[in-house]
């Protein structure tokens, strides 16, 4: 018998089984084998189908009590994190004038409300520059308030490309002031007038540990790539940027890449489609875009402070690497201190959180003085005996200018607040009365706390 | 008050013994003058000395008596004032019992106690009232006071109360208000004489730079007593601005930035005058220090790591009303006032609610409008029947 079963083994099957055409996927840290994901399901015993039998007897029952589906990986992050632009049961607000490539940077428009075209606002929703946590879902059709900052920004940006200059801002102010709706105007400037526009829209993902890292061979010292994070990244580069990178021809050799002369900037992200290339590819796209001739580009990121401080990665030595050893975040930071020149112009904005802020001494004291400075005021000096000066992040910083943002006015608030009432969301005339009410309850205008006490007063 | 009855029967039994010993002695020491003398160390009670003594010749027991009373009367002489109480108030007792003295009734009595039986009640009554002097009150063992241990408590005046007096505590609240009258009276016509010691301030000179702080717990000893604070402000000793910074740098964290002072104290020593020698002696050597050129200590910044200045809210400067931030506002108002009164005079005001109801009246006369159209089509139709009808009829059939 034993013979014979042996034998057994050269036999052909008489099924054919299709060769393994594919490597199994499983988790590549799992030490599992694969092999159960592969073998087809053991017969069921009739003990086990039996379902009358009770199996579980926890008291209470959780599970077991009221039978609920599981979210699947992922559902829940995205719905926290779905943006919702529309509300059909708001009224639809005529009247307010589109915004044009030319509208922030003048001076004219400051003041007045300005509906964001239909053909940016998929571009301006890939790069993830509408927030979650903005009152969006609320009205028909996004609109935005162009208030005094955001037409000094847009003018601002348009200085920046006729003189080819980059422009370096720092966005700070208060909780719910406005600072990541600056960075999104800045972007709908840009996205109108054809820049190329990267954008990072939380700082924090890229130095709490959550994306997977490796150090770029040959770096001393050591500087580490993200790659899944850079292709997803190039991704959203391609699909907001499409139009103005098709039209621009690679000029430098990457055939390394199988690229061929002549190919566009668009077929250079293309290229890439595994991340292991990610990096290699940012960067020959960053070097393109940095070649003269090319459109401005404007790179912004927000949530400056979590790219100040150390981040949670760990060299080989276990220690943790500085935010600015981290390759992505170190092209940023050269861009805003000025080392990466920008030759075409452009600019590049960091915009400081307020609610997920993380205290950096240096940081506080390099705006704080640029804020001085820019006021004529008495510049800050710093403390001898503080130990938590960070020089990296002070060198980083000391070029940019700073553009605080806090509330509106009341000339301002009334605008905002007849868009709200036009809408139907605002069940109140829109008087005197009525505005400065907000306005002081907001805490002198803050637009978000003006938010919270006019529009969102039923949330709980 | 209750008590005064009790404190009669301890002051007899004070004077207990005085009291016996002439009572039992004088018939006895008629009959053996040697065992009285014996009788002042015995334990045993003195009634014993009532035993019907001897008889006796009139004269003799006279002559004894005469011979007995001098040593007690010299023991009298002596100071012993309790002793002569005493027998005053047996000499009441006697008094109220129709005798004229105790004397009397001790020689009285013998002579009743041999001739006349039939006035016997009445010696008897008067003996009850000699035995309940001596004795105190009889303790009732059923009251609640009654203590075994010791029974010659005086329970009826734990027991009954006269309602003759107010309480206990009303008398201590009474103590209280008397307590404060008397400080009120100090503070009334003593406190205004303090005033003629009173001195005008002298603010201090250019030259007392130090200021000296001293404890007293005004003759009480404590071990703070000792100690001395010492203050003086580093700019005020006459330094040049290097020296006065350096003597900051030295004094560290004893420097407080905040006030700009300098406070050091000192209790290391057994007296006061010791630990501000000490003191005094430091400050020199510290300015002694500030001005040594040496070293200025000019490449270190001032630590002030050890103060943490608290912000103190205050009303901020913008917020007060002048008479500029009055018409200011007052301006601010009425153009504001103004531009609302156009705006509602050429209906630019935007009303929530008003935005609301135009949409809805607007949605109603739409659809009012297309149901017309819909009504107006079968009109137009009518040979065709809808489909829903033929349908309808279909399925019937």
């Amino acid at each position: 018998m034993a013979s014979a079963n042996s034998l057994r083994s050269l036999m052909r099957p008489s099924i054919p089984v299709a060769p393994r055409l594919y490597p199994i996927i499983s988790s590549s840290f799992s030490t599992t084998t694969a092999l159960s994901a592969v073998t087809g399901r053991a017969p069921k015993s009739s003990v086990v189908t039996s379902t009358k039998m009770k199996k579980n007897f926890k008291k209470g029952g959780g599970s077991t009590s009221a039978p609920m589906k599981k979210p699947n990986p992922g559902e829940r992050k995205a719905f926290r994190k779905r943006i919702q632009l529309s509300n059909n049961s708001a009224l639809a607000v005529e009247g307010v004038e589109v915004l044009k490539a030319d509208t922030l940077a003048q001076s004219s428009s400051a003041g007045k409300m300005f509906s964001i075209p239909d053909e940016i606002i998929d571009q301006l929703r890939t790069l993830e520059a509408f927030k979650a946590t903005q009152a969006w879902n609320l009205f028909r059709k996004p609109h935005f308030l162009a208030r005094k900052e955001a037409v000094e920004l847009g003018s601002r940006l348009e200085n920046a490309a006729k003189k080819k200059e980059a422009e370096k801002i720092v966005l700070t102010g208060s909780k719910l002031s406005g600072k990541s709706l600056a960075v999104l105007q800045a972007i709908s400037y840009a996205l109108l007038n054809k820049w190329v526009v990267i954008n990072i829209p939380e700082a924090q993902d890229l130095t709490n540990g959550n994306t997977d890292y490796a150090q770029i061979p040959n770096t001393e010292p050591a500087v580490y790539s993200q790659p899944v994070y850079v292709l997803r990244l190039l991704q959203t580069i391609y699909k907001a940027n499409k139009a103005v990178l098709e039209s621009l021809k690679v000029e430098k050799d990457w055939s390394l890449t199988g690229l061929q002369k002549g190919n566009s900037l668009a077929e250079l992200i293309l290229t890439c489609k595994e991340s292991e290339f990610a990096w290699t590819t940012f960067n020959a796209l960053w070097t393109e875009l940095t070649l003269p001739g090319r459109p401005p580009v404007l790179f912004s990121l927000d949530g400056l402070s979590h790219i100040s401080k150390l981040s949670q990665y760990r060299d080989p030595a276990f220690n943790l690497i500085h935010s600015h050893d981290l390759a992505l975040v170190r092209t940023f930071v050269d861009a805003l201190s000025g080392k990466t020149k920008l030759p075409n112009g452009g600019a590049v904005i960091a915009s400081t959180s307020g609610n997920n802020m993380q205290f950096h001494p240096s940081q506080e004291l390099v705006l704080a003085q640029l804020e001085a400075g820019q006021s004529g005021k008495p510049i800050p000096t710093p403390d001898p005996y503080e130990k938590n000066y960070d020089e990296r992040v002070y060198e980083s910083l000391k070029n940019t200018s700073v553009l605080r943002i806090e509330g509106i006015n009341h000339d301002d608030t009334k605008t905002l607040m007849g868009y709200w009432a036009a809408s139907g969301l605002l069940r109140n005339v829109v008087n005197n009365h009525t505005i400065r009410e907000k306005w002081a309850l907001a805490g002198n205008g803050n637009v978000g706390e003006m938010e919270r006490v006019a529009l969102l007063t039923m949330r709980m | 008050m209750a008590s005064a009855a009790n404190a009669a029967r301890l002051n007899i039994l004070s004077c207990r013994q005085v009291v016996r010993l002439p009572r039992v002695a004088r018939p006895q020491l008629i009959a053996t003058p040697a065992t009285s003398l014996r009788r002042t160390f015995t334990s045993t009670t003195a009634r014993r000395a009532e035993e019907p003594p001897a008889p006796t010749t009139d004269t003799d027991a006279a002559a004894a008596a005469a011979n007995a009373v001098d040593p007690n009367f010299a023991d009298l002489k002596a100071g012993n004032i309790d002793k002569l109480q005493g027998s005053r108030i047996l000499d009441y007792a006697a008094k109220e019992n129709g005798y004229l003295d105790f004397e009397e009734f001790v020689s009285t009595h013998h002579k009743v106690g041999a001739d006349a039986p039939s006035s016997i009640p009445k010696v008897r009554a008067f003996e009850q009232t000699l035995k309940e002097i001596d004795e105190g009150p009889r303790a009732e063992k059923s009251s609640f006071w009654y203590d075994e241990d010791d029974p010659e408590t005086n329970t009826n005046e734990h027991d009954e109360f006269d309602e003759d007096d107010i309480t206990e505590m009303a008398h201590s609240k009474l103590e209280e208000v008397r307590e404060m009258r008397h400080y009120q009276r100090l503070a009334i016509w003593e406190l205004p004489l303090l005033s003629k010691l009173a001195k005008p301030f002298e603010p201090p000179t250019e030259k007392q730079v130090l200021r000296w702080r001293y404890t007293t717990y005004m003759g009480d000893t404590h071990p703070a007593e000792k100690k001395v604070v010492v203050q003086f402000a580093p700019d005020d000793l006459g330094l040049t601005p290097v020296q006065a910074e350096k003597l900051k740098k030295l004094a560290g964290p004893r420097y407080n930035p905040e006030t700009e002072f300098v406070k050091i104290s000192c209790e290391s020593y057994t007296h006061p005058a010791q630990n501000k020698r000490y003191l005094s002696n430091l400050v020199d050597d510290l300015i002694a220090a500030a001005k040594d050129p040496k070293d200025t200590f000019e490449d270190i910044p001032l630590d002030t790591r050890h103060h943490k200045i608290q912000e103190k809210p205050k009303f901020p400067k913008e917020w007060l009303i002048t008479e500029d931030r009055q018409k200011f506002l007052e301006e601010d108002r009425r153009r504001v006032g103004l531009e609302e009164y156009q705006a509602i005079q050429s209906g630019e005001l935007v009303d929530g609610k008003q935005a609301i109801n135009n949409y809805l009246a607007k949605k109603m006369e739409d659809e009012q409008r297309k149901l017309e159209e819909v009504v107006e089509v079968p009109k137009g139709g009518a040979a065709k029947p809808s489909t829903w009808a033929s349908k309808s009829g279909k399925a019937r059939r």
